[in-house]
């Protein structure tokens, strides 16, 4: 799972580094990525795992590093691959 | 009281082309009355994506924490005089009201491709700042 997450953030994110420089845990707003840009992120997640994050799901701490979108998506019942 | 003010700024485009792919997000990110206001409108879109806009000016002078923020708790209303205004309803109140956000004002405006906004409020609670 954590791949496919790191392509998604590799490709939506707009970060002004590659993603292999991100470790796992990093900020990724503190690395630059917008509002808006996690918006992208978070549909490409949806699209990629066919699910849909709920309401209480839709805070910036979630989207905050590949860690959190990992067990965000975990909770939400995709399988770790 | 200190002031607090957020800006956005969103690609009209950008919104059409998301809200076309998926027919579900619309419902995601308006209230049933925007989305009546826009689709009366030549081109729902321009009037989605300032809304848009509107909705993450105000999320950044409320500057939530790791608080659940939906965005259809955020409602753009306009005047019968044309101006717009916001009410905030559920996590987004909560939110206000602990901050002690007051006197949130909006001003939306597009042009061409893009759609911008800017909120602005008096906040009696002292705040940490976030980044």
């Amino acid at each position: 799972m954590t791949d496919e997450i790191r392509t998604i953030v590799e490709e939506h994110a707009r970060l002004p580094q590659g993603i292999d420089e991100l470790s796992d845990e990093s900020d990724l707003f503190q690395a630059g990525m917008t509002s808006h840009a996690s918006l992208s992120v978070m549909l490409a997640l949806e699209d990629e795992f066919g699910i849909e994050f709920p309401d209480r799901m839709l805070k910036r701490n979630v989207f905050g590093s590949i860690a959190s979108i990992r067990s965000a998506l975990t909770e939400l019942g995709v399988p770790v691959a | 009281v200190a002031p607090a003010v957020g800006i956005d700024l969103v690609e009209i485009e950008r919104v059409e082309r998301a809200l076309e792919r998926r027919p579900r997000l619309a419902d995601r990110l308006f209230t049933s009355a925007e989305l009546a206001y826009a689709r009366e409108r030549a081109r729902p879109g321009r009037h989605l994506a300032a809304r848009f806009a509107a909705k993450e000016a105000v999320i950044k002078v409320l500057r939530p924490n790791d608080e659940a923020l939906p965005w259809q708790t955020i409602e753009i209303v306009k005047h019968a005089a044309g101006w717009v205004g916001v009410a905030l309803k559920g996590a987004a109140a909560e939110i206000a009201a602990r901050a002690g956000v007051h006197e949130l004002a909006l001003s939306i405006s597009h042009e061409a491709g893009f759609a911008t906004a800017v909120a602005a409020a008096e906040v009696s609670n002292t705040r940490g700042t976030t980044e």
